[in-house]
């Protein structure tokens, strides 16, 4: 709970700063806000839920790293 | 297991969840039709009102529940070598229970006005009545279909065959996004009204009629009132009947309450709730049909322990709703642009939908949780419990639909059906807990 409150915190702080330079009113504004604000979501998820040593997180990660490695 | 039975239960298992996902797709592109031709207008409200009594009569004849009331029966006959005898048990029931509901139907097609009067009580506009009233009439009958195809679909599932009921929820979706757009010209909404009966009558009765056919279905016209498998179906269904689910009674809520609220607060409601349930879609219904049968298994070798732990980690996976509910939130205005403004549905819907969104997005954990919870009661083979529990719940939950109404509109009820969630959820788990002394519910 503490953690996604967290990461709410950094998800408004990013889509502050982006808002003055995207029209949000458009469906394209919308859908890059949206995708942007997306991948930020799962990078600072994935990272505090690996800092934090969130079991599940974690071998969400090791499992990424694994493929990386092997590709 | 032998290795053929595993094979037939992973094409079982592909069909059915390539279903549910074209079904859930399919289910939302009708969203977005409705959205794109009725907007937030009155006559959308009027739309999702005609569907409350249809789903009361539905509940009452548990069309919903046959895979579990109706095929233990059947296949029962099946394993025995009498197949006639379990043909002759589903004309029975078929005959039996199709009678009362063609009954319920014509007193409710009679009583409409009456019936429509008590459910919008907040709304005595004229116009909205005639319309909710109309509506009502239309999509009644395919609660006839349903029942009738769901005995359909439970006869080819017993035996085995899953393609031809895997089209029923794809072709009734089909039936309402086509209704809407061919017909919303000249008629408005009601194009959507006859889509639900003619999807209802094409994918739920005359495709499964075939599928069934194709399996020997054998009917003829029975009226055995003292059978005694008819007696163990009605006790079976019983419990299900009187017990209110949870999301059962949100539906009915949400328009009840919604009605005292200004014209196109229930469609708010509704493009929010549908937008939220994307979410407990995705983690939820997943996870409960892909645990529910190794639940079963866990508790008929009574390996409780382990069927404690599997229920853990279900529920520490479905934590991730939280944080993903959390993203929905930062973008709910983003997230109903990009899916519904478009047509009648303007930047003022997005505004309002999304301001609902939020509220139904705090309790989205608990309504995933839910689809889990009850299951491993249904593993134990107890439904009565969770009935009970789910209909005091459900009386317990009025008050804060009271308050959240008065206090705080469409957002108030949103928010009464988010914090009844929670608690139901976090009592039925503490109550499982305490009754199969899950040691390790702390970790969840």
């Amino acid at each position: 709970m503490a953690l996604s409150a967290l990461v709410g915190i950094v998800l408004v702080w990013f889509k502050r700063q982006v808002l003055p330079w995207i029209d949000a009113t458009t469906f394209s504004g919308s859908l890059m806000i949206a995708l942007g604000t997306g991948v930020l979501f799962m990078i600072v998820l994935l990272a505090v839920g690996y800092g934090l040593k969130i079991k599940e997180i974690n071998e969400l990660v090791n499992r990424l790293r694994e493929k990386l490695r092997f590709s | 297991m032998s290795p053929s039975l595993y094979k037939k239960v992973g094409i079982a298992s592909i069909i059915m969840m390539g279903s549910i996902f074209f079904s859930r797709l399919f289910g939302f592109v009708r969203l977005m039709v409705i959205a794109y031709v009725g907007g937030r207008g009155a006559d959308v409200d009027a739309y999702q009102v005609a569907f409350v009594i249809p789903e009361i009569l539905n509940h009452i004849v548990a069309s919903g529940f046959l895979s579990i009331t109706f095929i233990p029966i059947f296949s029962r006959y099946l394993v025995e070598n009498q197949e006639e005898q379990g043909w002759k048990v589903f004309s029975i029931v078929l005959t039996g229970f199709g009678t009362l509901l063609l009954l319920f139907i014509v007193i409710s097609e009679a009583f409409a006005p009456e019936l429509v009067a008590i459910i919008a009580r907040g709304r005595p506009d004229l116009n909205f009545r005639e319309q909710a009233i109309t509506m009502t009439r239309i999509i009644i009958p395919a609660q006839f279909f349903f029942f009738s195809g769901g005995l359909f679909m439970a006869v080819q599932f017993a035996k085995e065959k899953f393609l031809i009921p895997a089209f029923a929820p794809l072709i009734y979706n089909l039936g309402i996004i086509g209704g809407g757009i061919l017909l919303s010209p000249w008629i408005g909404m009601q194009g959507f009204s006859w889509g639900v009966l003619t999807g209802a009558l094409v994918g739920n009765f005359a495709l499964q009629w075939w599928g069934a056919k194709k399996v020997g279905m054998k009917f003829s016209l029975t009226f055995n009132f003292k059978h005694p498998d008819l007696k163990t179906y009605t006790k079976l269904t019983l419990p299900l009947i009187f017990g209110l689910t949870m999301f059962f009674s949100m539906e009915i809520f949400m328009k009840f309450f919604g009605s005292y609220l200004p014209p196109g607060s229930i469609a708010d409601l509704e493009y929010s709730f549908r937008t939220m349930l994307l979410l407990v879609a995705f983690f939820g219904q997943a996870a409960g049909v892909a645990s529910y049968p190794f639940m079963a298994r866990l508790v008929a070798e009574k390996k409780m322990q382990e069927m404690n732990q599997l229920l853990n980690n279900t529920l520490k996976y479905l934590s991730l709703v939280i944080p993903f509910s959390v993203l929905m939130m930062v973008l709910r205005n983003e997230l109903i642009l990009i899916l519904l403004q478009r047509g009648n549905f303007d930047a003022e819907a997005t505004g309002h939908a999304a301001g609902v969104l939020t509220y139904f997005l705090i309790g989205a954990f608990a309504i995933a949780a839910n689809t889990i919870i009850p299951r491993a009661y249904y593993a134990m083979q107890d439904t009565l419990f969770p009935a009970i529990y789910g209909t005091i719940a459900v009386i317990l939950s009025v008050p804060f639909y009271l308050l959240g109404l008065k206090m705080m509109g469409a957002r108030g009820v949103a928010l009464a059906v988010s914090l009844s969630a929670i608690l139901q959820v976090f009592f039925l788990y503490a109550l499982w807990n305490k009754r199969s002394q899950n040691k390790r519910s702390k970790e969840v």
